[in-house]
């Protein structure tokens, strides 16, 4: 099994890397190699092939119906009226609202619950720590489809006599307000945080509250971002799980909005392209002010090895 | 003796006729004043529409004060699959669409009522006339002998398998003497030709590139069209058993895996990618259902503008046999006698001559009376395709209304999609026949006793 980096050894490590980027960023030419041709080569096919779907997206999102049936490349006159259709005809103001607001309360939940236990998996040793972790990274094999029925009847009460939550915030946000996967975010990078830190703050007499809420989140906003950005996704694109739990528009997301753009008989491609279009406007906005707090997050937490 | 027999034939009769009389008596007293309804139901953007005008009126309208609430919950399988949690429960809803065999299943689970008290209630039931107003296949599919003549659903409207095709288009390969017949094929060597020759001769008005003969969606529902077609069935009704390897079964298969190995068919890639297809004019044939036929006149009229229409798929029987297919209405259990008895009159209402002419001319279903059939001769004129579709409904045959058939219908798709691929026709049905009965008997296990 690999070692895991020390919290020094860590520490250095990205230290050093923001001092390359902050060399970067003071103004060192980029060099073209011709050795790295292939590279720059496959790098421009895999943008394409990630880049396509959207543009087809945003295409068919401005294209009349004659458009789309035709297999049009890009519009002949872009149809901005497809989003104001889009927008009214599925209650997309409703769904908008309801998305923001369960995303908002799954985030903040899931920051508060897998920091504690983050850091209680990282830095406190109690006994059956490690077997309780690996216990829990096996959760993240469980399909979740398989949860639907178990989470369905708590939601309902029937396993625990409490009101049913059917149709209710509580629904769309209690079973999400903790996961496996952003609490092994978390572990991974407050193992990195030095020791030194530690021990300087329990001679001043800081207890493990203390020091996680005065020493560790401070130093934790770029992986606190990307849990928050990776739930805020999982979150705004959820679909399954709101359409079994609400019968009624009250509390469904968008996701359940652009389903109705799907009917049973056939398609209305370009309402559903602009609702899908309203739909991740949102994700690329928040992505696109949190990238480098992301990417330095996943780098930090030793996701990479 | 003779005398005491008497009396206890009369006495028996009395109970008889008591039993039966309390049977139809259960809601004869039962007041739905003031009731408030959930509907769910799967029609989204325009039929929602139409629907929501219709629980308009009946509220406005019904005499008991009783308030329907129609809600979209998904597709039918979204539905099926949120129902099955809350069977028998208060968070099922009191009326909802299923099909046949999903009504089926729900019985297994005690979660449908079984509405032959409603239908036949003397105060709130229908009349002899009403009864026999409605289509006798459509008006009997809902009741099941498996569950000892149990009605658990009550149809709204129905739609059919047709198959579409591009009518200019076979008179340019007409013309071109690549087939040697006129109008739509009526064999499947009729339609083999004209599919293999579009495959090989664009339609000259088609607005996107490609020319495809006949493209296929892999559905149960095709799979039963075309095993029809070939002179099989899908079901023994008589040893109440699956028959996917029959040799109408085998022989349909193999036509279509020869079709798809001749270049002549395609696979749909993309939801709907066949409606969009034909409306370009790119694909000759479909199969689907003519509840997609307003959405194929808008896809022609906004895409390669050419005349089309429906017709039977082609076929080896001396008459066409289509698959008739619809979901009905079920009342889940859960809920009160009184909101059992106003989801009734709101099904009643749904059903009646008015509301049906209303709700087929919005929603291109078929409407489930006669009645209603007579008042649309101006609609008949105006949508021709829609009229031929009609005159097909005589040569109805149905799929399986059993427990279990939505698992078994996910499988089939399956092995549709492994034919296309080349896997061998027999041994392919041999299996998928083999676990579809496996699940049929799993489900026959919960049947009641009779």
């Amino acid at each position: 099994m690999a070692s895991v980096p020390t919290g020094g050894a860590r520490a250095a490590r990205v230290r050093a890397g923001a001092a390359a980027r902050a060399e970067r960023a003071g103004g060192e030419p980029f060099e073209f190699r011709l050795s790295q041709l292939p590279v720059y080569f496959l790098l421009l096919v895999g943008a394409l092939v990630s880049f396509t779907p959207f543009l087809y997206m945003a295409s068919t999102s401005l294209m009349t119906l004659g458009e789309t049936i035709n297999r049009r490349l890009l519009p002949a006159h872009p149809q901005w009226v497809n989003y104001q259709r889009a927008w009214t005809e599925a209650d997309f103001a409703l769904y908008f609202r309801n998305s923001v607001v369960i995303s908002a309360v799954v985030i903040l939940g899931v920051l508060v619950t897998c920091t504690l236990a983050g850091y209680a998996f990282a830095r406190i040793r109690f006994p059956g720590r490690e077997i309780i972790f690996m216990v829990l990274l096996a959760t993240l094999m469980i399909p979740s489809t398989v949860t639907f029925i178990p989470n369905f009847l708590m939601i309902r009460g029937d396993v625990i006599p409490w009101s049913s939550w059917i149709n209710k915030l509580p629904a769309l946000t209690v079973p999400f307000l903790s996961t496996a996967f952003i609490i092994f975010l978390f572990r991974q990078f407050f193992q990195g945080i030095p020791d030194e830190l530690w021990d300087a703050a329990r001679i001043d007499g800081a207890g493990h509250l203390r020091f996680l809420t005065a020493v560790v989140v401070p130093m934790s906003r770029p992986v606190m971002t990307t849990a928050a950005l990776l739930t805020f996704v999982h979150t705004w694109n959820e679909f399954l799980w709101p359409l079994l739990v609400t019968t009624t528009p009250t509390w469904r997301p968008l996701g359940v909005g652009l389903y109705t753009f799907i009917t049973e008989a056939g398609p209305q491609t370009h309402y559903l392209m602009a609702g899908a279009m309203i739909t991740i406007l949102p994700v690329m906005v928040v992505y696109f002010f949190t990238q480098r707090q992301f990417t330095e997050g996943i780098a930090t937490s030793g996701l990479k090895g | 003796m003779k005398r005491g027999t008497l009396v206890l034939v009369g006495v028996f009769t009395l109970l008889l006729a008591s039993g039966a009389a309390l049977a139809q008596a259960d809601y004869e007293n039962v007041d739905p004043t003031g009731q408030t309804i959930v509907f769910w139901h799967q029609h989204s953007q325009q039929r929602e529409q139409v629907l929501e005008d219709i629980v308009k009126k009946f509220n406005a309208s019904n005499p008991y004060s009783i308030t329907v609430k129609a809600e979209y919950q998904g597709s039918y399988g979204d539905i099926f699959r949120k129902m099955l949690p809350v069977l028998d429960t208060a968070d099922a809803p009191n009326i909802v669409v299923a099909y046949q065999n999903q009504a089926a299943t729900y019985a297994l689970g005690n979660g449908v009522v079984d509405l032959r008290p409603l239908v036949d209630s003397p105060k709130w039931g229908l009349s002899a006339a009403d009864k026999a107003d409605f289509f006798p296949g459509f008006y009997r599919a809902d009741i099941f002998p498996s569950f000892g003549g149990a009605r658990y659903g009550f149809p709204p409207n129905r739609s059919m398998e047709v198959m579409y095709y591009n009518a200019d288009w076979l008179k340019e390969l007409r013309a071109a003497g690549t087939i040697g017949f006129d109008g739509p094929p009526t064999t499947p060597e009729q339609f083999r030709q004209a599919a293999c020759a579009a495959a090989k001769n664009p339609f000259s008005k088609a607005t996107a590139r490609g020319s495809i003969g006949y493209e296929l969606s892999l559905d149960a529902s095709r799979f039963a069209s075309w095993t029809f077609a070939f002179g099989g069935n899908i079901f023994d009704a008589n040893a109440n058993r699956f028959t996917y390897d029959s040799p109408g079964a085998v022989q349909a298969m193999t036509f279509l895996q020869g079709l798809s190995k001749q270049g002549c068919a395609s696979i749909v890639t993309e939801r709907y990618g066949d409606q969009t297809d034909f409306g370009a004019g790119t694909t000759l044939f479909t199969i689907g259902s003519s509840s997609g036929m307003p959405y194929y006149k808008s896809a022609v009229d906004e895409g390669a503008k050419f005349a089309w229409s429906v017709a039977a798929l082609p076929h080896i029987t001396p008459d066409p046999v289509m698959d008739i297919y619809g979901a009905s209405v079920s009342i889940p259990t859960g809920h009160s006698k009184e909101a059992n008895l106003a989801s009734w009159i709101f099904i009643e209402y749904y059903t009646s001559p008015t509301v049906q002419a209303q709700w087929a001319k919005a929603s291109e279903y078929f409407p489930v009376r006669k009645s209603v059939a007579a008042e649309l001769s101006d609609y008949f004129d105006t949508h021709p395709a829609y009229k031929t579709a009609f005159d097909l409904l005589p040569y109805g045959a149905s799929e399986p209304p059993v427990p279990g058939y939505d698992f078994v219908r996910d499988e089939i798709a399956s092995d549709m999609a492994a034919i296309m691929d080349g896997a061998p026709v027999e041994n392919t049905l041999k299996t998928a026949n083999a676990t579809a009965n496996e699940i049929l008997a799993d489900q026959l296990k919960s049947l009641p006793k009779n």
